[in-house]
């Protein structure tokens, strides 16, 4: 199981270390987790942790911009960053022998980035253009839309990459705040899975980081989001080859009790998959939607999505709709199997294939190492390791009378926001 | 050094129908992956089939004359297992992917789904439907738009390399049940072809197995055209915008005919594609466009090479008031690296990323049976991996500038842009 294994340990400064040994390929992957993601924006600086993530590739105090990328590379390692809604992770995936490589950057940016003036300029128009990027594709600006329609106070009402009124002018101090708050080792995980010794491999990583000091807690989030008391539509228009239909509900937290029961309803209505939101996909096509929408024509293509999120946050059902049919039909079916699940029970036959898909998609998913250290971060961002430890147990406890209550507490027509892109 | 799958560990077979078989036994997974080319595809297509070789590909795993589709989903997905198939241009991809306890029923269905597809006219008016309405989706993507375009003004009309959404519209719109049954049955063969099982499997068994299933599937009458078709010759700049509305970006695509799998130079211009597009942020390209400019979220370089020459692109996407100075920007490097050797320090820097990060690319089922299978259907050799450091490190600045020179020209090439004009973004 991914969580045989495991070393996990606080250092002074609070950085926590989550360490496993794996031996199936000669590779090691480290993964620096930070909490902070679009769920610590305020007003005005949307968009600011996606774009601090891009600053930390533009060089530290001793490294010129390019020099990570280029470091990384030519020991044929791979890398990247992401930022999302509750997080911010940087990793590096490389030949075991040289993973001390990585620590050494990740210790070096969290605590020297320059922010340089005119980098933060350069990038600010390279984030426009990601965002345009993005703005080409409908279904993104339906996401957008219902996104903001379904949260009246809770940061994730914006995406992550931001709005671009913010991103127009958002400041380098700005910025540098942002990161001067959040980058602290009392704020992070680091997780190194791959082909070495665990005890060596801890008392490296303590090596390079158990000298950076602490900082003080980041402030929390405060907003709430109140409980919802009306249904929201959103309507759009613009070209397309086909229409677009996307529902959200509020949704329920990782360490909610009825996560896993919505870990099931969502296998029952869409196929299985491992971690959401990272879990792989591609089943389905016995599953509920897709007999409903897809066999019957009403739809191209189904699919819903859940999260594992530190507050409630969205579970969303969307399709693809051809351009002579009517999305009210559309919207219509999903709805009534969303009836279905309300009033009547699952088969234990639907519960199995959700269990056993389960475990294929964590057996698929394991076999990269470097799939292993983003589950273990994930679960350390969105919960802990015992929640990961449990997870497919967790899922075998599920009882038809659980899916029903949560189908039951979550669509409800208040706690639901209808969006439809019409393409003309 | 790693142990990297190679003749000591790969066991090869023949099975009855032709079809070649190299196992790799990983026995670190849980899993089997299988991955397969039959011969044929879209380039035995019939002028008036365009996406013939597509729709059969889809409709293979729609049904066969004994399961329906319901009823195929409903297996597979009881053990949360995937089986498929994806058409090329010259070949007829299968796939099988599961947990090691439901090797034998996955297998079964693919084997099934070759042997006794249904192509059942219900199933192919709905995938009609969607394929149709994806072509439409596809007009309005300015990615998709800036491919095709730069597509069709390097493939004439005629050519098999050629994409044509009309075409394919018009075909769909005629195709029938006995087209697909016509065509997979005269173009698609066996004989010929490849499988590499990867997994956590004994090879002996592996070996059966298939003989078992896919090894029963049998095309006689099938004769894929083994002739390429002639590579586009380029004699001059050519330039196409394509306007499409309602969009924030533009897309641009900037190429040139390439290689093929088995060109001798294929290391050289791999070696001379990661400098120009690829290392760290987008190569050369990256660093000026990206880094330097701050045009462009993406900028890189690509080539594809198959049985026949493929093409070899720079692509960017920019705000459409962008797109003048992000052309010239790429040419410049276009020009850069056909004028100049590279240097010592970055040519070094890219044959250590590609020899290095081998191990990563063999890390999962998929990575080894990928490489496998493209090392079996090119017939680079068993010991292809166990070369491929020699081969990158063999690579000097002067091959490296040479390719450039036979393949790059700043004065010669595709141009396309698809996007919105200036003022409506």
């Amino acid at each position: 199981m991914i969580t045989d294994r495991l070393h996990i340990q606080t250092l002074k400064n609070g950085l926590t270390l989550v360490v496993k040994d794996v031996h199936t390929a000669p590779v090691a992957s480290f993964w620096l987790w930070y909490r902070v993601g679009s769920r610590h924006e305020t007003p005005g600086l949307t968009g600011i942790s996606h774009w601090v993530e891009h600053m930390l590739f533009k060089g530290t105090s001793t490294r010129p911009k390019g020099d990570f990328d280029r470091l990384i590379q030519r020991e044929g390692g791979h890398f990247n960053g992401m930022t999302w809604v509750d997080w911010t992770t940087f990793y590096a995936t490389l030949p075991a022998r040289r993973i001390e490589l990585a620590f050494d950057i990740e210790a070096d940016r969290m605590q020297h980035a320059l922010f340089d003036p005119e980098e933060v300029e350069r990038e600010r128009s390279v984030i426009i253009a990601e965002r345009e990027g993005h703005e080409n594709q409908p279904a993104y600006l339906l996401r957008e839309q219902v996104q903001a329609a379904s949260f009246l106070n809770h940061p994730y009402r914006h995406m992550v990459i931001g709005w671009k009124e913010d991103l127009q002018r958002i400041t380098r101090d700005e910025l540098f705040e942002h990161y001067r708050t959040f980058y602290t080792p009392n704020n992070a995980v680091a997780v190194v899975v791959g082909d070495f010794r665990t005890a060596e491999m801890a008392a490296t990583i303590e090596a390079f980081f158990g000298d950076i000091p602490s900082g003080p807690d980041p402030p929390p989030v405060r907003a709430v989001e109140p409980k919802p008391r009306a249904q929201r539509r959103v309507h759009l228009t613009g070209p397309g080859g086909a229409h677009y239909l996307l529902i959200a509900f509020r949704s329920v937290s990782a360490s909610d009790p009825d996560f896993f029961p919505l870990v099931v309803l969502t296998a029952i209505l869409d196929g299985a998959r491992g971690l959401p939101p990272f879990g792989g996909g591609g089943l389905g096509k016995a599953a509920r939607l897709h007999r409903a929408l897809v066999n019957s024509e009403l739809a191209l293509a189904v699919s819903a999505s859940m999260a594992a999120t530190v507050d409630p946050y969205l579970f969303t059902i969307s399709a693809t709709v051809q351009p002579d049919q009517d999305l009210a039909a559309v919207e219509a079916a999903i709805f009534d199997e969303l009836t279905r699940l309300q009033e009547e029970m699952v088969g234990q036959e639907e519960l199995a294939r959700a269990i056993k898909g389960t475990r294929a998609m964590f057996a698929y998913g394991s076999e990269s190492i470097s799939n292993q250290a983003m589950w273990l971060g994930l679960a350390a961002m969105a919960a802990d390791m015992d929640w990961l430890a449990s997870y497919q147990q967790r899922l075998l406890d599920v009882s038809p009378e659980d899916v029903q209550r949560v189908a039951r507490r979550l669509f409800r027509v208040e706690n639901r926001v209808v969006g439809w892109y019409v393409s003309r | 050094m790693p142990s990297y799958p190679g003749p000591h560990n790969i066991v090869t077979a023949q099975l009855q129908n032709g079809l070649r078989v190299w196992v790799y036994e990983n026995f670190e997974s849980q899993t089997v992956l299988v991955e397969g080319y039959a011969r044929g595809g879209s380039i035995n297509e019939s002028p008036g089939q365009k996406g013939l070789a597509n729709v059969t590909a889809t409709m293979l795993r729609r049904g066969s004359t004994t399961k329906n589709y319901d009823t195929i989903n409903e297996i597979v997905e009881s053990v949360g297992a995937f089986f498929g198939f994806d058409a090329g241009r010259h070949t007829m991809g299968f796939n099988a992917y599961s947990l090691a306890e439901d090797v034998d029923l996955v297998l079964d269905l693919l084997s099934e789904s070759l042997q006794a597809p249904a192509f059942a006219a219900e199933e192919l008016d709905k995938v009609r439907k969607r394929f149709l309405t994806q072509l439409e989706e596809r007009r309005h993507s300015t990615r998709a738009m800036a491919a095709i375009t730069f597509n069709q003004q390097l493939y004439p009309p005629g050519h098999p390399y050629r994409i044509s959404i009309e075409d394919e519209i018009a075909a769909l719109k005629q195709f029938g049940r006995e087209d697909l049954a016509q065509f997979f049955r005269e173009k698609v063969s066996p004989e010929g072809g490849v499988v590499v099982v990867v997994g956590a499997i004994h090879a002996e068994e592996a070996i059966a197995t298939l003989e078992r299933t896919v090894g029963r599937w049998r095309h006689p009458q099938a004769q894929p055209s083994t002739q390429l078709p002639a590579p586009p010759v380029l004699k001059e700049k050519v330039v196409a915008n394509v306007h499409v509305k309602g969009k924030s970006q533009s897309d641009i695509v900037l190429g040139w005919p390439g290689i093929s799998r088995r060109d001798k130079d294929y290391e050289a211009v791999l070696v001379c594609n990661t400098i120009l597009g690829r290392f760290g942020l987008g190569g050369r390209l990256g660093n000026h466009i990206r880094e330097e400019l701050g045009l462009a979220y993406y900028a890189y370089s690509t080539f594809n090479a198959n049985l026949g020459p493929g093409t070899w692109r720079i692509a960017a996407g920019v705000h459409p008031m962008h797109v003048s100075q992000t052309i010239a920007a790429m040419l410049a490097e276009v020009q850069r690296i056909t004028a100049e050797v590279v240097d010592d320090e970055e040519l070094e820097d890219v044959q250590r990323y590609l020899t290095g990060s081998l191990p990563l690319r063999l890390e999962t089922n998929a990575g080894i049976a990928g490489n496998l299978l493209t090392m079996a259907w090119y017939g680079l050799g068993l010991d292809y991996l166990l070369q491929y450091e020699r081969r990158i490190q063999d690579v000097n600045k002067e091959d490296v500038l040479r390719v450039a020179r036979t393949y790059l020209h700043p004065d010669r090439y595709v141009l396309a842009v698809a996007g919105p004009s200036a003022k409506e973004a």
